[in-house]
């Protein structure tokens, strides 16, 4: 069951809940979801947020989606709203915009005690944007340029594979000799080389207790030799969510396979923080000499 | 293909670095940059302020006695964002600093860079050439 949410009750509600949201979409060609952790303000009557080129792909013109919001620590409630949303131009590039037409608040399964499954949250009448609301660092989405660079694309797959830990993928377009060189993530830290290590960093990433992970490619830059992606992250570990805009680089070889990766996040001392609790699994995984 | 405008923009700043040009190095950026340095080093973390990321810069080519020099090996740019990957070289007390690193400008609308993020491959080299 769910609970409906009213206009000026879903702004209260949005507020409550907090900027970050999941945006799902749909491929409307094949009918797979999609989902990115998202930064969302309101703009007029509308929510905004940026996103990455799937995302926009998936819009097109235009198509429903949710926002969903998972519930604040205590809270046994999700909020969702759904309605039409379309790529707009802003200031700052274009944006995600979603007009809500429907919000519940969705009670969690197994959630403990007794209460309504489902309170719906009215939507019509939405109060104008205060300043408070607006967040002013909403990423910007982008889509693919028409004259990019063909290793734009390439390391866009390569992205898409890292993030979605398809191995088979990425090893098949990485250097026998590829370096990761990571830093600022304790657990993680070192210069992992090979296939193998890097794949053993990817297990031992495992191993951390990361409860849900989404990362999207905001930005991707690429020639001969070098590319560059700016990437958003989202972490969420427990109670504790963690995210930032990280600045993967890497170097092509003369074979154009990728043969080097280092990354910045924009949240260096949050990022150490996450990342600095020995993994709590203790499965004892050697991920041998760099 | 067309050199995306910011390719100059950001030939430029290097130019401006390379001749210890405070004044033109500050205005390719808006006063409240955030900044980001990584590594482990004096400078390493995130930063916000134009005044702030200019005496960076400076304090970079003061601390290795005006050696420290960035040779672009490629500048990447869409409307967004600038990518320069430049080699770092510069000595100081003994030590020679020779490293790739990856320099990333956010660009706002107005043409400004909003952000900035500097790393290098290897990172340790250069925590230990600034240490």
């Amino acid at each position: 069951m769910s609970v409906p949410v009213g206009a000026a009750e879903l702004r209260q509600q949005v507020t409550r809940y907090g900027p970050v949201a999941y945006l799902v979409t749909v491929a409307p060609d094949t009918g797979r979801p999609h989902v990115v952790s998202v930064s969302v303000r309101w703009d007029g009557e509308a929510l905004v947020s940026g996103a990455g080129s799937r995302t926009s792909a998936n819009l097109g013109s235009g198509a429903d989606v949710s926002l969903v919001w998972s519930p604040p620590p205590g809270d046994d409630y999700s909020l969702i709203v759904d309605g039409p949303a379309e790529i707009v131009e802003s200031g700052d590039g274009p944006m995600v915009s979603v007009r809500p037409t429907g919000s519940v608040l969705h009670r969690l399964a197994g959630a403990a005690g007794d209460g309504p499954g489902c309170i719906p949250v009215s939507t019509l009448d939405l109060p104008p944007t205060t300043d408070e609301d607006v967040r002013p660092d909403v990423p910007v989405a982008r889509a693919a340029g028409a004259d990019e660079h063909p290793n734009t694309a390439r390391i866009r797959r390569f992205v898409d594979a890292w993030f979605d830990s398809d191995i088979a993928t990425w090893t098949s377009m990485a250097a026998d000799d590829i370096v990761l060189h990571m830093r600022g993530t304790p657990a993680l830290d070192g210069d992992h080389r090979g296939h193998a290590g890097v794949t053993a960093s990817f297990v031992k990433f495992a191993t951390l207790g990361i409860d849900s992970f989404e990362a999207e490619a905001e930005d991707l830059i690429a020639d001969d030799r070098f590319a560059m992606a700016i990437v958003r992250t989202a972490y969420q570990r427990g109670d504790e969510t963690h995210i930032a805009r990280i600045v993967c680089s890497y170097r092509f070889d003369d074979e154009g396979m990728v043969a080097e990766i280092w990354a910045l996040s924009d949240s260096q001392d949050a990022q150490r923080a996450f990342f600095s609790d020995p993994p709590p699994s203790g499965l004892g995984i050697d991920l041998g000499a760099p | 293909m067309i050199e995306h405008a910011g390719v100059a923009k950001a030939r430029g700043f290097l130019d401006a670095f390379a001749r210890g040009d405070a004044q033109a190095m500050g205005d390719y950026f808006t006063d409240d940059l955030a900044w980001h340095v990584g590594g482990g080093h004096r400078w390493s973390g995130d930063h916000r302020g134009r005044e702030e990321l200019v005496s960076y810069l400076c304090q970079l080519r003061e601390g290795a006695d005006d050696t420290y020099t960035l040779t672009a090996e490629s500048v990447l740019a869409t409307d967004h964002h600038i990518g320069l990957f430049a080699r770092a070289t510069a000595q100081r007390e003994g030590r020679a600093l020779d490293v790739l690193q990856a320099h990333a400008f956010t660009v706002r609308s107005d043409g400004m860079w909003g952000e900035y993020w500097v790393s290098a491959a290897e990172q340790g080299l250069e925590d230990a050439f600034w240490a």
